[in-house]
């Protein structure tokens, strides 16, 4: 073996060994080809059949590997316990229903408004109240030491969290209007 | 402020339409926001004799608890949602963004107590009586809403042993402000009477200039006199308010105070106690003395010509207003410095205790850059402050002095035009006018200053006022155990909708030794914190000798319980110190005993300084295996009746593990011990093993029963023979 990364195994999901489908109550589960599951992780590896076999696991869970950089490749599905099943590489690797069930698990799964102009930020005791105008309409909320709760992903890209624990996105703070880019200006 | 936090019409509609459809009452009750595909709507539910009454939008539903097989909580990025499971098929009941989620983990909570036939009182949600908002657990003072003369009131208490050095002070202040109020006077008897008259009396002359010299002499002395009476009472409130957090932090219970970080609390002692200080002996007498003079000045004035004394403060809410605005401009200007600063040290930081890191990989010219970088940045920022500075100051000085000179101007011509008023009673005049434009600059950060001093108040005042959830009852009971230890249905989560630990049933008789065995994450080591009292059960109980470990004094309970834990930590101080550091009053022969015991005697002779040796930080001068058997040693010195031994020989050499075994084993006999172990082969001599998987147990036996039974200990013995075995062949 040349390098030894190799030795980790990935399993790649694609539309020819994984198939999305939806519960009764609209939950995101899949039908996958790849070797069983294992009932119980004491079973001792080597005792398992590793050929790969068609099976259904039911409802299965999302998360992005890397929801900053790339929101839509790299989605890890997990089972109910967060143990892994396989890797999604890029959604758009699925099309039609596939890809609608895992972009419509991610919208239910990740909340976070992208604000598109600040209409007003207060400070005091500590705390900063924010009136913004958002893509799901306008809100206020408030934040508890807001420098360190703005995350600076990029040099233009933030993540706000609020008080409750709420995200707010800043796609690019350069690309807001002036005004909005004053009264936030200095948190940045 | 009010609309802002105004709950809208149709959430309180949505809110009334679930409770008519509960018949108009309701055990508990939540707000919601979100539609099933994460679209703000209004929602509300209200949960009412084993049923639960949901409204969301138009859609109305009502579920029967009872008919539900499991409540969840989940927790997503940025909302929240309950779901259901009936039959095995999973549904959601409502979703939310993050401004419910705490309501939402009670209400899971209260309805699977609910249809496990429990009753739960609701006391967690704590809800700020006049803006509504949901406070985070933990918090107890809405921040939104605090009273802040109510908050300045409670420093009272603690000022009342100093009542008279601060009466003192006080008639000190008046004196000052007297004299500063006087002076000006004087100047005018001084040009009137002499400068300007045409034949001066020299007596007179003299002891005017000697009034005079007096008058800046008390000032001197009465202002030297009132410094060290403030910051003497000021530093001993400080030290006061300081003593009564730090014991209140201890008496918290664990939970409470991992709830924050250990800076947070750090903070709390040292920062927040020094904004107080700062505030308490510099601004606050300073600004009792200029409010005073100020206040005299200004009568003075009124009486002597209250038309020249309205002109004259014409300018001043102008002046005010220019140099808030200025003081807002430069605020933000530092702040921008202070956070890039700040940046800067936490990069220095970084690299400085990750040193190893950065040689080893060879990222040295990396690291280089990125300093480069900020240090660069800082200097840009700073750079640029210090012109802008340097641009606003001289000219708001000008600004300001323009304004003084136009009123002197204005009155002067005045009062030399009317006649019957000489140039002493300009001087007058003009003093002042100095008195009272002085500090216009300095009020006009004041407001930020009290602003600041009532966070750092209320942060102080949270804590002091905080409930310690791991309470003492009226009257605890001190007494000897004897160590029977019993889980009585025990339940136990460190958050309201997720049970770490669930329905434990266990006895643990006296001079038994008990293995923990199960994988990582699974509660053993809550269990073990349990029997400590370190948190409370959340359902259930736990006995010791057959009585609730609630009742007994916390002290009394942790004083014979030994602990050893993987992580030993050392204090700063001997080995010596730190062996003794569970028992205080022990004698010398005591420590040296415990000691031996623990197999710790023979290495710690060969330190140069014996048991005088120091151990820094963290104890690093020593092994793993040495700090180890020190941690025993101090476990034994206690002669505790229950030994808890989590993981406490993981991390060793095989020969260590048995000579720390050996020391174990030493101890054991006679006492109730419970031991933690992944290394299967440690726990072989335990009387009973208890298998933990998923916050339950799975099974109990002895060895022997357990691998004839073959279960889940079985194969995790087998899976661990199969590794030694992997181990032998390569």
């Amino acid at each position: 073996m040349d390098n030894f990364l190799d030795l980790a195994e990935i399993n790649y999901f694609t539309p020819e060994n994984a198939k999305f489908y939806k519960t009764k109550n609209g939950f995101a589960a899949m039908k996958a080809f790849m070797p069983p599951i294992p009932k119980d992780d004491l079973e001792v590896e080597e005792q398992q059949d590793k050929t790969p076999v068609w099976q259904d696991l039911g409802r299965v869970y999302f998360h992005r590997m890397f929801p900053f950089e790339t929101p839509d490749e790299f989605i890890s599905v997990l089972n109910k316990d967060g143990k892994e099943y396989g890797i999604i590489r890029r959604i758009s690797d699925f099309s039609g229903e596939d890809a609608d069930i895992i972009r419509e698990a991610l919208a239910k799964k990740y909340l976070c408004p992208e604000i598109t102009k600040i209409i007003s930020i207060k400070e005091q005791l500590g705390y900063s109240y924010w009136e913004v105008e958002t893509d799901m309409g306008r809100m206020s909320f408030s934040m508890q030491d807001t420098y360190r709760n703005i995350a600076r992903i990029s040099d233009t890209r933030l993540i706000l969290t609020d008080v409750d624990g709420n995200r707010y996105s800043i796609k690019d703070v350069l690309a807001l209007d002036r005004k909005s880019y004053r009264r936030i200006e200095l948190y940045l | 402020m009010k609309t802002k936090n105004a709950t809208p019409a149709e959430q309180i509609a949505a809110r009334e339409k679930a409770l008519a459809m509960a018949g108009g009452q309701a055990d508990y009750s939540f707000d919601f926001n979100l539609s099933s595909d994460n679209r703000f709507s209004y929602g509300a539910c209200v949960i009412h004799n084993g049923k639960i009454f949901l409204v969301c939008g138009d859609r109305t539903d009502t579920l029967d608890i009872n008919a539900i097989d499991e409540f969840r909580y989940v927790n997503n990025i940025g909302c929240a949602a309950i779901e259901y499971t009936v039959g095995g098929e999973d549904y959601e009941l409502c979703r939310s963004d993050m401004k419910n989620a705490v309501a939402m983990q009670i209400a899971v909570k209260m309805m699977t107590a609910v249809k496990e036939g429990r009753t739960v009182v609701n006391n967690e949600l704590v809800v700020c009586p006049k803006c509504g908002r949901t406070l985070k657990p933990g918090a107890t003072v809405c921040l939104n809403c605090i009273n802040k003369k109510l908050l300045f009131m409670r420093l009272l208490p603690y000022a009342k042993p100093y009542a008279k050095q601060l009466t003192f002070a006080a008639v000190l202040f008046i004196l000052i402000s007297a004299i500063n109020v006087l002076l000006p006077v004087l100047y005018k008897k001084l040009i009137n009477n002499f400068i300007t008259a045409d034949d001066p009396n020299t007596t007179g002359f003299l002891l005017l200039i000697g009034a005079i010299t007096l008058c800046g002499l008390v000032i001197a002395v009465a202002q030297m006199v009132r410094q060290i009476i403030t910051a003497k009472t000021s530093n001993n409130i400080l030290v006061k308010l300081r003593e009564v957090l730090y014991a209140k932090i201890q008496e918290l219970s664990l939970a409470g105070i991992t709830r924050r970080s250990a800076g947070e609390l750090i903070n709390r002692i040292t920062s927040d106690t020094m904004v107080l200080k700062d505030f308490l002996v510099g601004l606050f007498p300073e600004l009792i003395q200029q409010a005073l003079i100020i206040i005299g000045v200004f009568a003075v004035m009124l009486i002597f010509n209250w038309k020249l004394t309205l002109i004259i403060l014409i300018p001043v809410p102008l002046l005010i207003l220019m140099f808030s605005s200025i003081r807002k401009y430069t605020h933000r200007m530092y702040h921008r410095q202070w956070h890039t600063e700040s940046d800067l040290g936490t990069i220095l930081y970084d690299v400085f205790s990750g040193m190893r890191v950065v040689k080893v990989f060879g990222t040295e010219k990396k690291e280089e850059a990125r300093f480069n970088k900020y240090a660069r940045r800082v200097a840009d920022i700073s750079q640029r402050n210090e012109r802008t500075w340097n641009l606003i100051v001289p000219f708001a000085n000008f600004l300001l002095g323009i304004g003084e000179y136009a009123v002197i101007l204005i009155v002067g011509k005045n009062i030399l035009n009317n006649g019957g008023m000489g140039l002493g009673d300009l001087i007058q005049f003009i003093s002042y006018v100095g008195i009272i434009y002085g500090p216009i600059r300095w009020m006009a950060y004041v407001p930020r200053r009290i602003a600041q001093t009532a966070t750092s108040l209320a942060k102080v005042f949270e804590i002091i006022d905080e409930k310690s959830d791991v309470a003492e009852t009226d009257k605890p009971i001190e007494k000897q155990i004897h160590g029977d230890i019993e889980f009585k249905n025990a339940s136990f989560g460190y958050n309201a909708y997720e049970y770490v630990l669930k329905n434990i049933n266990l006895e643990i008789k006296n001079g038994e030794m008990v293995g923990f065995v199960g994988r990582s994450g699974v509660g053993k080591t809550t269990a073990i914190n349990l029997i400590m009292r370190l948190y409370d059960v959340s359902a259930g109980q736990i006995s010791v000798d057959g009585i609730d470990i609630r009742k007994y004094s916390q002290h009394t309970l942790r004083s014979q319980i030994g602990v050893v834990l993987q992580e030993t930590f050392l204090f700063h101080g001997t080995i010596y110190s730190n062996i003794a550091y569970a028992k205080p009053d022990a004698t010398k022969e005591e420590v040296i005993r415990a000691a031996k015991l623990a197999n710790a005697h023979e290495f710690i002779m060969r330190q140069p300084d014996g048991y005088n040796t120091y151990v820094g930080d963290r104890g690093y001068t020593l092994s793993g295996g040495e700090r180890q058997r020190i941690a025993i040693a101090r476990a034994i010195l206690r002669n505790p009746r229950i030994l808890i031994l989590d993981e406490a020989t993981a991390s060793l050499d095989t020969e260590t593990e048995r000579q720390i075994q050996d020391a174990i084993n030493r101890l054991i006999s006679g006492r109730t011990t419970i031991a933690i172990a992944h290394r299967l082969s440690t726990l072989r001599n335990a009387t009973k093993l208890v298998v933990f998987e998923k916050g339950m147990i799975e099974e109990v036996g002895t060895h022997e029963e357990l691998m004839r039974s073959g279960g889940r200990y079985y194969k995790l013995v087998m899976a661990q023979r199969q590794m030694s075995k992997l181990i032998k062949n390569k």
